[in-house]
């Protein structure tokens, strides 16, 4: 590792402590278009990439959807991050195709998947949590789902997203201390106190949850007047 | 009024967590002190139902809580140490709606009481933020928000500037010295404590004092000075 790259892994973050969301907060056009829209676009362009299959078209598409996330306001170089790892499986594919003697067939498996990911990234980037479990709380509703069941459902998809947040919270923080200990390689290190803070967790929002009457809740929760789409 | 009648805990391992506990809080700023492990967070678990006693009884406003625990946990709101645990949405302002949503308040009506709520402790421009980039004061203000907007007649607070910056312990002692809610505040931090009109002070599970807040916190001093 050369050590421009190391420094620049090692420089404090602005989440310190704190792995930055899914979500871009802004209010762009794009914030403001419906979930169930931008879910239902990221379906049928995802449906047209595969199914058109030609290079040219999803390199087409993945230059649009570069300029509509830059148009929502995020910047290039968070773009940038988020698409690193997909751009990883990506090169060791067409490597592996170009080893096979595939080299066409793997740059175009290459592109169709750059173009579903920035699909997808241009989905999560622009949605809150919040709206997403709002549209499907109302797509349930539409479904004829009983309200207090609908509830339960956007209370545990709620409660998976926070856990997931803060599990990220966790696994830097350990991953820190792994590394203030030099213990840099240790897998039971990173393990056992990873596993210790999520059970915790988990067990602490259990009894949040009982404090508040949450866990069983008597009444039909109120799905009513949720956010005209 | 929280009553508790002879009332003891003993742990799965047998432990004694608190014994022959008797006395009427009635005051609208109760203080709990003691040493860690003196039965401070056991005591206060009680009166929400989190924990049950062993033996003996406690009533809230003439209701048990082992007999009717949904009404109690109506009238008492916990805000527990860790706010990080006890916010379970993604954002401040879902996390404060969620309450008002299981009791059956309408999704919009719930965001706006939300809202109103974290304007009131200065967090509005933080309502649709990730939880996790909040400050430990502000998830503190959040968490309390979650319980206030439930209107409990009494709000039961285990430390609540325990790990906070002088900064946020301020910020969080005036929100709370504000309130009009009753508390019970179960808490290290002895210049809070003092504010308080009232204090309990505990010893290995037993009440070792009660009384004005003044006294109690020089004779944990003494207790402390004395082990």
């Amino acid at each position: 590792m050369s050590g421009r790259w190391r420094r620049l892994r090692q420089a404090a973050s602005p989440f310190d402590g704190a792995p930055p969301s899914l979500y871009w907060p802004g209010s762009s056009w794009l914030h403001r278009l419906p979930a169930g829209v931008k879910l239902l676009a990221l379906l049928a362009g995802a449906t047209a990439v595969v199914a058109v299959n030609r290079p040219a078209a999803s390199v087409a598409t993945l230059a649009v959807l570069t300029a509509v996330i830059l148009s929502a306001g995020v910047p290039l170089g968070e773009f940038a991050r988020r698409m690193r790892p997909i751009l990883f499986v990506v090169v060791l594919l067409a490597a592996f195709q170009a080893l096979i003697g595939r080299a066409e067939q793997g740059l175009a498996a290459g592109a169709r998947l750059l173009a579903v990911a920035a699909l997808a990234l241009a989905v999560t980037l622009t949605t809150s949590s919040t709206q997403m479990v709002d549209w499907l709380e109302r797509a349930l509703l539409r479904l004829r789902m009983r309200p207090a069941r609908v509830f339960r459902v956007g209370l545990v998809i709620g409660l998976a997203l926070r856990s997931l947040d803060h599990l990220g919270v966790v696994v830097h923080r350990v991953l820190d201390a792994r590394r203030a200990r030099g213990l840099h390689r240790n897998l039971r290190a990173f393990a056992v106190p990873t596993i210790v803070a999520a059970a915790r967790f988990a067990h602490g929002a259990g009894e949040a949850l009982e404090a508040r009457g949450i866990a069983n809740p008597v009444d039909e929760p109120g799905l009513s007047d949720g956010d005209p789409e | 009024m929280i009553r508790f009648t002879d009332v003891g805990v003993v742990a799965s391992d047998r432990a004694v967590l608190l014994r022959d506990v008797s006395m009427t809080l009635a005051e609208r700023r109760v203080g709990v002190i003691g040493a860690n492990g003196s039965g401070k967070t056991t005591l206060v678990r009680l009166v929400n139902g989190l924990t049950a006693p062993t033996t003996g009884t406690v009533t809230v406003d003439g209701v048990d809580v082992a007999a009717d625990r949904r009404a109690v946990q109506r009238r008492v709101g916990f805000v527990f140490h860790d706010a990080d645990h006890q916010l379970v949405y993604p954002t401040p302002a879902e996390d404060v709606a969620l309450g008002l949503r299981a009791r059956g308040v309408a999704k919009r009506a719930a965001r706006d009481a939300a809202l109103a709520c974290l304007r009131g402790v200065s967090l509005e421009h933080k309502a649709d933020q990730a939880v996790h980039t909040l400050s430990a004061g502000e998830k503190h203000l959040v968490a309390l928000c979650a319980v206030l907007v439930l209107e409990p007649e009494w709000i039961i607070l285990d430390e609540p500037t325990t790990t906070l910056d002088l900064v946020n312990r301020r910020r969080v002692t005036e929100v709370l010295m504000g309130l009009e809610q009753r508390l019970v505040i179960v808490s290290h931090d002895l210049e809070l404590v003092r504010r308080l009109d009232r204090a309990i002070l505990l010893d290995a599970g037993a009440v070792a004092g009660d009384g004005d807040p003044g006294e109690m916190i020089d004779r944990y001093v003494a207790l402390v000075g004395a082990a």
